[in-house]
């Protein structure tokens, strides 16, 4: 496992626990499926959340909407690549 | 009988005895209006002869008479001698027994003269008066009071004549399938004909067959969903049979019974929309928006977005606020549009979510039978109400249940509803069942619900539903149910299901926690044995005894018959 890997299972477990989704387990959720619509069909409450939780744990500013957020969010993988390179904590 | 408003109540009255017209049909026959007079003299002197009781200060008779014309008759003949009339829901010897009035009507003695005896009419009736008290059910299964004047229900019959009156004439025949004595064929079948001198069908029609068997005339039919949606099986009517026009109200018509209804009619047929509180409100024809019934004035409470509505058929009491209804609405120049009842809406995320709506897309789902959905309080700190969906799956949902992960499952049920319904909409919380959890009245209840959802009850698709047969502080007797095709008969054995021991322990263990706090996570259990076999369909009673030392025995019982037993020890001894 690489230290990306390593980060993109840890936000996996993050996304679960902040977003209390049930019955779901890391390896359900696919690294390349979007965290919006069809992948985990999240909301834009959960994408409040998730920012809110991100910048308490990672240290990241990640404002609610914009074109960069969406990007950032576009995967776990792209918001695993995003904590690795912006992190502060 | 000299009251002049009476008189003109009922155009059946006030008209000449002679004049050929009748005010009923029986069996086919015609029932004349010199009969109809006679009749009524008789009542009006069985009625004077007879002590009345007292509601609110008023005299008043209950009356329960299922044969529509007799009905006619007894009402008429009370309020002419201004006895107020409570209309009991039933004849239950209990229902008797709490109202302590004179019972007129099917079932009492003096019902049983084939004359209606004697006696005196009375003058200065007030109009005000409480003409009609009638026992609803309401939402909380405990009967309340409704009560309607005689100008109240005048005037519900004329805003009919003044909506419909240009689809009907003088001769057209009413035929109902619903109660006349409810507030919905009191009003619609009963009143309006009277008020309106046509004709009316003594007969309910109970099954399709029965409309095969009108006679020859024209017809306005006062029915419901349940009835109409069986018009496809109904045989044709008979030559000389032509419907005017038809009504439906009571529950929500599918567009596609109004549909097929209006076609097999041949006759426009207006939904419905009122309460007993408050009378027809509003009416449609197939989906298109309600319009408000004449001199209906409709508003929305500006905070909730409910429906207010003024209305002449209110109380005078009521008359000047409006009555507050419990739907939230929607009112353009095109009409008015229901989006629900105000307890099924939420708000999430500022959105207002509709939890009919959802459970209406669910059940259009392929794998979906149909499905529940209730609000769920998040029990974190972000505090977002969460939705909470209990379904009840179709054979293609089973089938893949039992192939996916539940996951998966779920999250494809929201991929399903994501083209129809807001992402705050989608449900975050699954449970599949074979039937939804009952209370002991066989309703489905919010609190059986919620209880699927708790978090002290893993996997409670996997559980049996438990009925409490007995219960202290040391022994629990629970009958249990289980769904013919719960999670763990699947596979196990194919071709011939049993309930793996492993699970029996499982089950026990629960309710050993639920009832005696007992962690059987680390508990250990001892002196097992299978008996018997627990087959799909079976009824096992589960019984826990708390033991000396903390101990916890459990016995599957079976038809009496002890079919799995052991001993559940703390700390694994």
């Amino acid at each position: 496992m690489t230290k990306l890997d390593e980060l993109i299972h840890e936000i996996k477990v993050f996304i679960i626990e902040t977003l209390d989704l049930e019955d779901v387990s890391p390896e359900d959720i696919d690294a390349d499926a979007p965290l919006f619509g069809d992948g985990l069909g999240l909301d834009s409450i959960d994408s409040l959340e998730l920012g809110v939780g991100l910048q308490k744990r990672y240290g990241l500013k990640i404002s609610a909407e914009s074109e960069e957020t969406r990007q950032i969010f576009s995967s776990t993988r792209a918001l695993g690549e995003y904590v690795a390179a912006h992190r502060t904590v | 009988m000299s009251d002049p408003f009476l008189r003109n109540l009922t155009r059946h009255w006030a008209l000449p005895a002679d004049d050929g017209r009748p005010v009923a049909v029986r069996g086919g026959q015609p029932i004349g209006r010199a009969t109809f007079h006679l009749d009524l003299d008789a009542a009006c002197r069985t009625l004077a002869g007879i002590a009345p009781g007292e509601v609110g200060g008023r005299a008043s008779i209950a009356l329960f008479e299922l044969d529509a014309y007799r009905f006619a008759v007894w009402l008429l003949a009370a309020w002419s001698l201004g006895l107020s009339v409570v209309l009991p829901g039933d004849d239950l010897p209990a229902t008797r027994k709490a109202l302590a009035l004179p019972w007129i009507g099917r079932g009492n003695p003096a019902n049983a003269l084939t004359a209606w005896d004697a006696a005196a009419p009375a003058n200065d009736v007030d109009h005000g008066w409480p003409s009609v008290l009638l026992f609803t059910s309401g939402s909380t299964g405990k009967p309340t009071l409704v009560e309607k004047s005689l100008r109240q229900l005048r005037t519900e019959a004329e805003m009919f004549e003044q909506a419909f009156g240009g689809e009907l004439t003088v001769d057209t025949r009413f035929v109902t399938s619903v109660p006349h004595q409810h507030m919905y064929g009191l009003p619609f079948f009963m009143l309006w004909s009277l008020t309106g001198g046509h004709p009316f069908v003594v007969e309910k029609l109970r099954y399709p067959e029965d409309l095969g068997r009108l006679p020859p005339a024209d017809y306005v039919f006062i029915s419901a969903p349940t009835f109409l949606k069986h018009l496809a099986d109904a045989p044709a009517v008979g030559e000389g049979v032509r419907w005017r026009m038809a009504t439906s109200a009571g529950s929500p018509l599918a567009l596609d019974v109004a549909t097929s209804g209006a076609d097999w009619l041949h006759a426009p047929l207006y939904e419905i929309y009122g309460s007993t509180e408050t009378g027809a409100v509003a009416r449609r024809r197939g989906n298109t928006p309600w319009q408000a019934m004449p001199g209906v004035r409709l508003s929305l409470e500006e905070a909730s977005s409910r429906l207010l509505i003024h209305s002449p058929l209110l109380s005078e009491a009521e008359g000047e606020s409006g009555f507050l209804s419990g739907d939230v609405a929607r009112l353009d120049e095109r009409g008015l549009e229901l989006l629900g009842r105000a307890d099924r809406l939420v708000k999430i995320g500022e959105k207002r979510i509709s939890l009919t709506q959802i459970e209406q897309e669910l059940a259009c789902l392929p794998e979906v039978e149909s499905a529940r959905v209730i609000p769920l309080s998040h029990e974190r700190e972000s505090d977002r109400l969460i939705l909470g969906a209990v379904v009840v799956l179709g054979p293609q949902g089973r089938v893949r249940l039992g192939r996916e992960k539940k996951a998966h499952f779920d999250q494809s049920l929201r991929n399903g509803l994501r083209d129809r319904l807001d992402p705050l909409a989608l449900p975050r919380r699954w449970r599949y069942v074979a039937a939804f959890p009952c209370n002991e009245m066989g309703k489905i209840t919010r609190q059986e619900l919620e209880r699927l959802f708790v978090p002290t009850l893993p996997h409670a698709e996997r559980l049996p539903w438990p009925r409490e047969d007995g219960a202290d502080g040391e022994k629990v007797l629970l009958q249990l149910r289980m769904p013919r095709d719960l999670a763990w008969f699947e596979g196990h054995f194919p071709g011939f299901p049993l309930l793996p021991g492993v699970v029996q322990i499982d089950w026990a263990a629960h309710f050993a926690r639920l009832y005696f706090g007992f962690d059987a996570m680390a508990a250990g259990v001892s002196g097992l044995k299978f008996q018997g076999m627990i087959r799909p369909g079976d009824a096992p009673q589960l019984e826990l005894v708390l033991k000396p030392e903390g101990k916890v025995a459990f016995a599957f019982i079976l038809d009496g018959k002890v079919s799995s037993h052991g001993v559940f020890s703390p700390g694994g001894a």
